[in-house]
């Protein structure tokens, strides 16, 4: 499972902590951290890559701002992107529900089944 | 505590430099779910032609992608034949036989409890009954290897969030682990775990369980409402029983491959006419039950059906019978294996043995009970074994040991929410009291449970504590305090009556 493709944005970085970042650290947590959380929401919640990949994007938001007062990160932060994908699947649910009902055609949209992935 | 801190740190220093890295930007997500679902319907056809290394085809970075395909792949295949159902379980072994580096969130036990799942989902639909008890048990020890699901576990249904339940619901392994939970704490704490049930019932009826076939989704309705219906026998409620049995069995409709799940219906339900003293209709029935309990495969539920027989022997009077019964099954695997059923036995032989004036022998038994419950804890149980000890006690005159008993078997009862078994063996410890001559404790006891009688709408015990009543006031100046408090209470019963009509 190596890296593939890691971009990022390239900024001037003077922040002691972020520099203490090595490129092994951040494929590491790619690695290990990032892209199973995305295949969590994925696979369990039924997400697309793309979608998967914003909840966890936001759930990292949210863990920098909270994580400060949960016992264990890790446990903390994999319920949060479970919140999260069940809400964003929800939501689509809504949506698919609502383009069925309002929709041109009347039918439900291909793009909105389950496992969509537009990538 | 420090090293825990440096790592909450550095994890938290590690989502910062990401986020600074990627904020801007879309990291790579791997495989597509399309492309791995196309890779796994290949690994899927080779796994079935008989592939022994299946997996070493798939890149390394594509084969957590690639497994949960393959278990997405086998569950919309719905594979039946016993062949399928060994390739499945040659899934489960590739997985188990993987190394997974630095697997932070349990993804390889996440995955192997959804293989694990598979595997118990088919062998039930197909009626594999060995298959599907030995994959019952790795499933559920899988699932609560991860410690999300064992939070959410803990967590009291009552306390239960919609977002919460949503969550972990959508999850046919959690479900299945909640289920498997329930069933055992019926037994333990049948009050908590009926209201759990009923709970867990409402949730699922009044939710949406999109990720659930509609298999999956009657199977643990069915589920939730027979361990209703079960702690409803358990707490006296026996209508209610028969009305979730009635609903259980209208999910079991919707079931692929029922026949298990109507056997335990079925046993249930004989255990509610047990209950309500229908010995003759049990005695008709069991035959049949027992004859497809052995189809169910499972030593410990053969177990209980033919504990059902040896107690409805006992009840019915056929004594030498019920002891011969009582006998084989003690030496049973099943029995060997669940120490309720070896706990029932020998306190239900007590009683013959009382009863044949064997009182050593019966107390010894109810010591041996002790024994047990002092291995493994079973509160109903516990509280039971000290009303058969109160009673043999008072079969030979040790009135005042009979009615410690009692009062603590009541006292048990009560601890657990079983209220109308409570009032029922308070009741005895009343009627023991004025068999010993003291009226006004027993007039106290009985007057102390006629607000439960009244809330619980016991009609019989009601009955009883009257009459019990009408006997200590006969034959003793009665306490005016509680003559004082039994006047109180009748008239603001009588008052409530007329407020109702």
């Amino acid at each position: 499972m190596a890296l593939r493709a890691l971009p990022g944005r390239s900024r001037g970085d003077t922040d002691t902590t972020r520099r203490s970042m090595s490129e092994a650290e951040m494929e590491s947590f790619y690695q290990h951290i990032f892209l199973p959380l995305v295949r969590r929401a994925t696979w369990r919640h039924h997400l697309s890559k793309e979608d998967a990949r914003d909840v966890v994007q936001d759930a990292f938001l949210l863990a920098i701002k909270r994580i400060d007062a949960a016992k264990n990160p890790r446990s903390w932060l994999i319920q949060v992107v479970d919140h999260l994908a069940t809400n964003h699947q929800r939501k689509l649910i809504r949506r698919r529900k609502l383009a069925a009902k309002w929709g041109p055609t009347g039918r439900e949209p291909e793009s909105l089944g389950a496992h969509p992935d537009e990538d | 505590m420090r090293t825990d801190t440096n790592d909450r740190r550095r994890f938290i220093e590690a989502l910062e430099a990401w986020e600074w890295v990627t904020g801007a930007s879309r990291p790579s997500t791997g495989l597509r779910v399309d492309q791995a679902i196309e890779e796994a319907r290949h690994v899927w056809q080779r796994i079935l032609d008989g592939e022994t290394d299946s997996l070493s085809a798939v890149p390394s970075q594509d084969l957590p992608d690639v497994l949960h395909g393959l278990a997405a792949v086998i569950s919309e295949a719905d594979p039946r034949s016993e062949a399928a159902i060994d390739a499945v379980v040659r899934c489960f072994k590739a997985v188990d036989a993987l190394v997974w580096p630095e697997d932070h969130f349990g993804e390889k036990s996440g995955l192997l409890s959804t293989f694990s799942y598979l595997v118990w989902r088919q062998a039930r639909r197909t009626g594999l009954e060995a298959a599907r008890e030995e994959w019952e048990r790795r499933t559920v020890d899988l699932a609560l290897s991860q410690p999300w699901v064992r939070d959410f576990l803990e967590i009291p249904a009552q306390r239960w969030s919609n977002q919460l339940t949503g969550c972990f619901f959508q999850d046919p392994v959690v479900v299945f682990a909640y289920r498997a939970r329930l069933g055992v704490r019926i037994n333990l704490l049948p009050v908590a775990a009926w209201r759990e049930a009923i709970i867990a019932y409402d949730w699922m009826t009044q939710n949406p369980t999109p990720l659930l076939s509609n298999d999956e989704r009657h199977y643990f309705l069915a589920s939730f409402a027979l361990t209703a219906g079960a702690g409803c026998k358990h707490c006296g409620d026996t209508n209610g029983a028969i009305d979730w049995l009635a609903t259980a069995e209208r999910h079991a409709l919707q079931i692929i491959g029922s026949g298990e799940f109507r056997v335990r219906i079925t046993f249930v339900r004989l255990s509610v006419a047990y209950e309500r003293h229908q010995y003759d209709e049990v005695a008709a029935r069991l035959p049949a039950l027992l004859k497809d309990a052995e189809k169910v495969k499972s030593p410990v539920f053969s177990a209980k059906c033919r504990l059902l027989e040896a107690m409805n022997f006992k009840e019915m009077g056929e004594w030498e019978r019920a002891m011969g019964a009582f006998e084989r099954l003690l030496q049973s695997e099943g029995a060997r294996m669940d120490p309720h059923v070896r706990a029932l036995s020998k306190l239900s032989l007590a009683g013959i043995r009382s009863r044949r004036r064997d009182v050593e022998g019966a107390l010894a038994l109810v010591d041996d009970v002790s024994g047990i419950l002092a291995d493994s804890d079973i509160p109903p149980v516990r509280a039971h074994a000290q009303a058969v000890r109160g009673e043999i006690l008072r079969d030979h005159g040790v009135l005042g040991g009979a009615i410690d008993s009692y009062r603590a078997a009541a006292h048990d009862y009560a601890q657990q929410g079983m209220a109308s078994m409570a009032v029922y063996t308070a009741l005895i410890a009343a009627e023991t009291l004025l068999v010993a001559n003291r009226e006004a404790e027993a007039m106290s006891q009985l007057v102390a449970l006629l607000p439960v009688v009244d809330e619980l709408e016991l009609v019989g015990e009601g009955v009883a504590i009257v009459g019990l009543l009408r006997e200590a006031i006969r034959r003793s100046k009665a306490d005016p305090e509680t003559l004082r408090a039994l006047k109180s209470l009748l008239s603001r019963s009588e008052m409530t009556q007329r407020h109702d009509s």
